[in-house]
């Protein structure tokens, strides 16, 4: 078994679970990412962590909410930067593979109970696609046990990590909705690797709203 | 990462005004020199091919191939310098952008990034056969199931899909350098032996030669005369080593002795690693980028980790050099396998000053209850009687770290520093060791080779460590005595268990010193 981030052999006990583990991605123990999952009281809203759980300064100014709430799974710290990078911009597909499990828990633990969901991937324009060859969002919504449906397209814009807080809060609509696909009648949960302002998510669901589609939810791998 | 990432493609932006700068020029150069040579041209001529084409701009597109590439004065070293380079697509747009008539002058031939022949994937830029190093993924854009290779992402992703393009100039002829060669000291007789065969070598193009001299034979030294003659003959030249403190240490010497052609040193992390130039300094790990590209490629250490186990990395160094082009190995502990080889071969038993090697004395000692025992801790005192600098040598960058604080507590008036691969200040601590501000440096084996301290001792702290095999216990006992002031040191090695490593070098190291007395 390699490494997904030293590429090198790391060691493995052999034992009888792992013989049967069909597996082959992982990380050794010192590259391990010190990742922090999201616990305790957040912002009902964005799932910011918050310590008396109240919604926090961002989403009280936002007006015109088309997106009922969104959660996370992780804090958007340095080790999860390091990790989301090395996935997003030197374009290894594999490099969040490890933590498929832990992400399709920490999805079913806030959007379990909920009934004919279907995730939508927050798209990448076809540019960056060409460039990257795939989408990190579709990537980690192909992680979670629910159907997928790619029913968004975007306009090729900068990247949002060059961009200042102002830019990208002030950016128009880049998002539009794909021709020739039925809208599904449940809930949609929109599928994103972070969310730092939350423009991003908020323009995909105000684009999927005056589509006709009454609950919007969204979840992302980072807050 | 992410204000890595903005300040390298500000870096980029920043690289890609002063080429077009300097293109434009060139055009603006090579577009009056037409009109001269296109006034000169019989009239009649003119008319026939003012025929064939009407606007100014074709005909300046079907003048460029007739002209000669020598006739591009100066800048057409950014033509020449690209021969050999392999570069994927991204990296051939912003090229194109650079240099308008690229494609004129350079043949440019797309190769698939990842071949498979039979059932066997192997990536053409790295090399790479390990099946483990590939992994599958979904393409966004072919919508198959493509491939990328793991051992070669820290350049950048290279999947299936794409296609690597290798440069080459149709007709290349050399192209004589002014080398200012600035070396006046004399050689040993030894030494002039060895600069001589490497010479004859160079001019006969032989394939391969080995460099086998002792730690402190002055290597460096005999390759000068070598390079020089390379150079003014018209061939590019590569000294590639696996070690990046070595090749740090190289570049401030080459550029003393040659003074008028521009040196780029290429290393994880350099400034200068989209440049190209006629004689390149760089780390065997970046010689991925060309193919075909060098007359000469030097290999400094060649059984240096991990230059000596890693497959594509010694395939990547065989491709970077020229069908016709020499293959130099040196080395001062050449593995069995390179020796096997039975390559030509040039042997120096004695260091450049004539005394003998410092042979080492191993000290069977426990370190169970302290890493620093009692015993070295005397060692230690006795030392900095004779006013050396001490280095100490340990196998891990855990045990560096542990030790640090032992050794400090126990010799509060000395200045103790600790570097290793991870270390922040890794360059900064040995430049100040060099210096001689700090009395002890604990290393681990990045400073095993290629690197010289005036006047020091060598302590190995559990010599009976894997790490230490018997190259790195010859080549670590030769940091001791290296200068001429200063010709003998001591060297120890403390261990729990006597190795056949430790063994077998101690015995190399006398077999040695027979061998240099015999002479």
């Amino acid at each position: 078994m390699k490494c997904l981030i030293c590429f090198t052999d790391c060691d493995q006990v052999v034992s009888w679970r792992s013989l049967g583990n069909r597996q082959r991605l992982g990380y050794c123990a010192d590259c391990e990412p010190k990742l922090k999952k999201l616990t305790g009281l957040v912002c009902p809203d964005c799932g910011r962590s918050m310590l008396a759980g109240e919604v926090c300064h961002d989403c009280r100014e936002r007006k015109g909410k088309s997106l009922s709430y969104n959660r996370s799974l992780y804090h958007y710290d340095e080790a999860c930067k390091e990790l989301l990078a090395l996935c997003k911009y030197r374009y290894h597909y594999h490099a969040l593979t490890p933590l498929k499990r832990e992400i399709n828990h920490g999805f079913l633990q806030h959007y379990g109970k909920l009934k004919r969901v279907t995730l939508v991937p927050v798209p990448v324009s076809t540019e960056r696609m060409e460039e990257r060859l795939f989408n990190q969002s579709a990537l980690i919504a192909s992680m979670i046990n629910r159907p997928v449906l790619a029913l968004l397209d975007k306009h090729h814009t900068e990247k949002q990590a060059l961009k200042t807080r102002k830019e990208r809060l002030d950016l128009a609509n880049p998002f539009y909705l794909t021709e020739g696909n039925p809208l599904p009648k449940g809930p949609i949960v929109l599928i994103d690797d972070v969310y730092t302002t939350g423009t991003t998510i908020h323009h995909a669901a105000n684009v999927l709203k005056t589509a006709g589609i009454s609950e919007i939810y969204s979840f992302t791998l980072a807050r | 990462m992410l204000k890595q990432l903005d300040q390298s493609i500000r870096t980029l932006n920043q690289y890609i005004d002063q080429q077009w700068l300097t293109v434009k020029k060139l055009v603006i150069h090579s577009f009056k020199h037409l009109q001269s040579l296109s006034k000169q041209v019989p009239a009649q001529v003119k008319e026939s091919r003012k025929k064939n084409s009407l606007t100014s701009n074709e005909t300046k597109q079907a003048l460029q191939p007739r002209v000669p590439l020598n006739q591009l004065k100066e800048t057409d070293d950014a033509y020449l310098l690209l021969d050999g380079l392999l570069v994927t697509k991204e990296q051939l747009q912003l090229l194109k952008k650079q240099l308008p008539d690229i494609d004129q002058v350079i043949g440019i031939e797309p190769i698939p990034a990842i071949t498979k022949s039979r059932g066997v994937k192997r990536c053409t830029r790295c090399l790479n056969e390990d099946s483990a190093l590939f992994l599958p993924f979904p393409c966004g854009k072919c919508l198959k199931t493509d491939w990328y290779c793991l051992n070669c992402l820290k350049y950048e992703r290279l999947a299936s899909c794409q296609t690597l393009f290798h440069l080459t100039i149709r007709n290349h002829q050399p192209k004589p350098l002014q080398t200012g060669f600035q070396f006046h000291s004399t050689l040993t007789s030894h030494q002039q032996q060895a600069s001589d065969q490497l010479v004859t070598a160079i001019q006969t193009n032989e394939p391969h030669l080995l460099i086998h001299a002792v730690c402190g034979a002055g290597k460096t030294e005999m390759l000068f005369h070598g390079i020089d003659c390379a150079l003014s003959i018209g061939k590019r030249v590569c000294v590639a080593t696996p070690r990046q403190d070595v090749i740090k240490e190289l570049l401030p010497r080459f550029e003393a002795v040659f003074t008028d052609v521009p040196i780029i040193c290429q290393y994880g992390g350099s400034d200068d690693n989209h440049k190209r130039a006629w004689f390149t300094l760089c780390t065997t790990h970046q010689l991925i980028r060309y193919k075909a590209a060098f007359d000469v490629l030097i290999i400094d250490e060649v059984d240096a980790f991990p230059y000596h186990n890693d497959q594509s990395l010694i395939k990547q160094s065989n491709r970077a050099l020229k069908d016709t082009g020499t293959f130099i190995y040196l080395s001062a502990t050449p593995r069995p396998a390179l020796v096997k080889k039975r390559y030509p071969t040039c042997f120096v038993p004695v260091r450049y000053h004539g005394y003998p090697l410092p042979v080492p004395h191993p000290h069977f000692t426990s370190f169970k209850h302290s890493p620093l025992p009692r015993n070295v801790k005397t060692a230690i005192t006795n030392e900095r009687k004779n006013n050396r600098q001490l280095l100490i040598f340990v196998a891990t960058i855990k045990q560096a770290e542990a030790l640090l604080p032992h050794v400090q507590a126990a010799f509060p008036n000395l200045t103790i520093e600790a570097v290793h691969a991870s270390s922040e200040n890794r360059q900064g601590s040995i430049d100040q060791f060099r210096l001689q501000t700090i009395d002890i440096l604990i290393t681990t084996t990045i400073l095993e080779r290629g690197v010289t301290f005036p006047s020091v001792d060598v302590f190995v702290l559990q010599a009976d460590h894997d790490v230490f095999d018997e190259a790195a216990l010859v080549q670590i006992a030769g940091r001791a005595g290296r200068s001429k002031r200063d010709p003998t040191g001591s060297v120890h090695f403390y261990f729990e268990t006597y190795t056949k490593a430790i063994r077998k070098a101690i015995k190399a190291i006398n077999k040695m010193n027979a061998l240099g007395e015999r002479l």
